[in-house]
């Protein structure tokens, strides 16, 4: 026998680290071996490595164990995807019904004030659709879903553009045809 | 990209080539780990998983930056370490004392929930719990950090040994020491 016992109860037996490294599972083949030999062998070790075992368990038993995830981070992405895209088809329709409304009130814009009354308020309530329809799926999204979703998306962006692009220029067109409205309202009112 | 067999370091490069789904599997693979370990400093689990879920989105937001030089559990559970201690330090200035003032004006205790139906079962494992708690706390830092890492956030020794910059031979002496004293001061709860 190659150990001998202490008065704090442990094995000052030379193999010590390696029963120790043994019942962590952290040893090679070879150490295995040899470890399970001198076990056979040594009472000391044999009770250093229950009372190690014991206190792994111990360990162990103190760990936390998480719920799985309750929201499947790939999941949302393609529903985010999807999202962005009804999204877009919508803000692309509403943008398409507004230049509708719009070329069909551009002709009597000039001749009447109060058609481009009526396309201003149209104009502002197609803007806070669209606002808000991005803000509810910004509000959709949270943490590590919104950074994982604003990962490199080609599509994404240029759709996005796009309809920057669109709204622009809906709004530059709209702020002419009201400054023409005030010009043709101003020359009424001066005859 | 094959999430199962691909290490760490593959799964990190196919993210950063624009895969972005496939850091779900680095998140499945640490997470529990993580709030593991981030409990041992916190003592909170609620916290340690709302903060595990900031660590995965600092990480992920810094990604570009890991060096692939090193393994991405050390970098991790780094950004983990210091996430918590900034968290400890914060907290420190909120503390929730342990009595309340009654109505009367006099102190009381506060109550907890107990977790178990039986109150003997609940009283020995929150017994076991503190006496747990108080052994490891007890180490000197250079063991208790080592404990930690082993047992809670479940690293391998090399794991181990990149993240503190330590020889292998260095961490198993150090956790052999340290498992050792833990054995003498939880002795009494080894037999049961």
């Amino acid at each position: 026998m190659t150990s001998s016992d202490r008065s704090d109860g442990m094995t000052s037996c030379a193999h010590a680290e390696l029963i120790d490294a043994w019942v962590d599972g952290a040893v090679s083949e070879a150490e295995r071996r040899s470890a399970e030999q001198h076990i056979a062998e040594c009472a000391a070790c044999r009770d250093e490595a229950r009372e190690l075992s014991a206190l792994h368990e111990l360990l162990t038993a103190e760990r936390l164990s998480p719920e799985p995830l309750a929201v499947d981070l790939h999941a949302p992405r393609t529903r985010r995807r999807a999202g962005r895209r009804r999204a877009a088809v919508a803000a692309a329709g509403l943008v398409a019904v507004f230049g509708g409304v719009l070329a069909v009130l551009a002709p009597l814009a000039a001749a009447a004030g109060s058609a481009a009354s009526a396309a201003a308020t149209l104009f502002d309530f197609t803007v806070t659709l669209g606002m808000l329809g991005a803000g509810l799926l910004d509000a959709s999204w949270r943490g590590l879903n919104v950074a994982m979703s604003s990962a490199p998306e080609p599509a994404t962006p240029a759709l996005l553009f796009g309809g920057a692009a669109v709204l622009g220029l809906t709004g530059l067109l709209f702020s002419l045809l009201r400054r023409g409205a005030k010009a043709s309202a101003r020359q009424r009112s001066r005859r | 990209m094959e999430a199962t067999r691909a290490t760490d370091e593959e799964l990190v490069a196919a993210i950063l080539e624009g895969d972005a789904a496939l850091y779900t599997d680095l998140v499945e693979r640490y997470r529990g780990r993580l709030i593991n370990y981030l409990n041992r400093f916190l003592g909170n689990a609620e916290e340690s998983e709302e903060l595990s879920q900031e660590v995965f989105l600092r990480v992920y937001r810094a990604l570009d930056r890991y060096n692939p030089k090193y393994r991405f559990s050390t970098w991790l559970f780094r950004v983990a370490r210091n996430a918590a201690i900034d968290l400890i330090r914060k907290r420190r200035l909120k503390l929730v004392p342990m009595q309340r003032v009654g109505r009367d004006g006099q102190a009381r205790e506060r109550e907890f929930e107990s977790e178990e139906r039986d109150p003997y079962r609940t009283l020995r494992n929150l017994e076991r719990r503190h006496a747990i708690g108080a052994a490891i706390d007890g180490l000197r830092e250079e063991y208790r950090e080592l404990i930690q890492l082993r047992h809670f956030a479940e690293m391998t020794y090399e794991e181990i040994a990149e993240f503190k910059g330590m020889p292998l031979g260095t961490v198993k002496n150090k956790l052999f020491r340290g498992r050792r004293m833990l054995k003498a001061r939880l002795a009494d709860y080894l037999t049961d």
